[in-house]
C-alpha cells in the first residue's frame, strides 16, 4: 500500500478556511457589478485555485506521482476547454443562422 | 511519464486507481454538460439574471456545506490513516450529515424555482434552455451528492463494526472530494458567471 505522510487536521482546517474565503470573494465580486470580462477574470482564477486546493490538499494529489495530477486535470480541463472554445463558436455561429 | 508498473501501477493501489480513472470520466461527463450549457448560454439572445432568479445567500450556504463536509471527510481519511476509528466513525457520519443538508437545501431550491414556473421545456424569461441545463446539471450533480450520502451512511456502518480500511475510507473520500470540486464548477459557471 502507498505510503503518505499523516496530514495534521489543523492543516486540513486551513485548506476549509482558505476555500470559504475564496468562495466569499466570488459571491462579493459578482455583486460588485464589474466589467464583465474584469468579474469573468476573477471568477474563473478563484474557481481554478479552489479547485487546485481540494485536488492537491483533501484529494492528495500533492502525494501522488505527477503523472496522475497531469492526467486528471488535463484531460478534464483541456477537453472541457476544447469542447467550449472549438466546438461552441462553431455552434453559434450555426445557430444564428450565419450559413 | 513513469508508469512505475508491476502490482502497483503509478503507485497506487488498483482500486484507488480505478477511482481515479472513475473520476476522469464523471469529470468529463460534467465537463461536457457545462460546455452544452456554455454553448447554450453563447447562443441565446439573453439569459435571465442569476441575482435575481437564485437566492445566491442560500447558493453560498448549499457550498458552504458541501466545503466543510469535504473538510470533515479529508478529516476522516486523515483519522484512518492513523486508526483513530472513533474520529473517523463521526467525522464520516458529520460528513454523510453534510449530504443530507444539502440534498434538503437543493429540494428547497429546485421547489421554490418549480413554484416560480421554470420546467424543463419554458420558464418565465422565456429561455427554455436555462431551466434545462439548470435541471440538468445541478440533478447530475445531486444524484452524485445522493449516491455518495448513501455510500457515507454504509462506511459509517462499516467504519462502526470495524469492517473497513483505511484505503476503503480513502476511496470513499476521494469521491466526495469530486462531488465538491464538481459543485465548485457548477457554482461558478451557473450561479455566478
Amino acid at each position: 500500500m502507498e505510503s503518505h505522510e499523516s496530514q495534521s487536521y489543523g492543516a486540513l482546517w486551513k485548506i476549509w478556511g482558505v476555500l470559504l474565503v475564496l468562495t466569499a470573494i466570488m459571491v462579493f465580486v459578482d455583486a460588485m457589478g464589474l466589467p464583465r470580462v474584469l468579474l469573468l477574470v476573477i471568477l474563473i482564477a478563484a474557481m481554478l485555485t479552489k479547485a487546485f486546493f481540494i485536488s492537491s490538499q483533501f484529494m492528495d494529489l500533492k502525494h501522488e506521482k505527477l503523472a496522475v495530477g497531469i492526467s486528471v486535470a488535463f484531460s478534464i480541463l483541456f477537453f472541457g476547454a476544447l469542447l467550449f472554445a472549438l466546438i461552441a463558436p462553431d455552434g453559434v455561429a450555426v445557430l444564428h443562422g450565419g450559413r | 511519464m513513469n508508469w512505475s508498473g508491476g502490482v502497483a501501477p503509478l503507485g497506487m493501489s488498483w482500486q484507488k486507481l480505478m477511482m481515479w480513472i472513475f473520476i476522469v470520466t464523471d469529470g468529463l461527463l460534467f465537463a461536457g454538460f457545462l460546455a452544452g450549457y456554455g454553448f447554450a448560454r453563447t447562443g441565446a439572445r439573453s439569459w435571465p439574471d442569476q441575482q435575481e432568479v437564485f437566492h445566491l445567500w442560500f447558493i453560498s450556504l448549499m457550498t458552504f456545506v458541501l466545503i466543510s463536509s469535504s473538510a470533515t471527510m479529508a478529516t476522516s481519511v486523515a483519522a484512518a490513516r492513523v486508526a483513530d476509528w472513533k474520529k473517523v466513525a463521526s467525522m464520516v457520519l458529520a460528513t454523510a450529515g453534510g449530504g443530507v443538508s444539502f440534498l434538503a437545501m437543493q429540494a428547497y431550491e429546485w421547489g421554490s424555482l418549480i413554484r416560480d414556473g421554470v420546467t424543463l421545456g419554458s420558464n418565465p424569461w422565456n429561455v427554455p434552455a436555462f431551466g434545462n441545463y439548470f435541471f440538468l446539471i445541478t440533478g447530475f450533480h445531486g444524484t452524485h451528492v445522493l449516491i455518495g450520502t448513501i455510500v457515507l451512511a454504509t462506511l459509517a456502518i462499516r467504519v462502526r463494526a470495524r469492517k473497513t480500511t483505511a484505503a476503503g475510507v480513502e476511496l470513499a473520500g476521494l469521491y466526495w472530494h469530486f462531488v465538491d470540486l464538481v459543485w465548485v464548477f457548477v457554482f461558478t459557471l451557473f450561479y455566478l458567471v
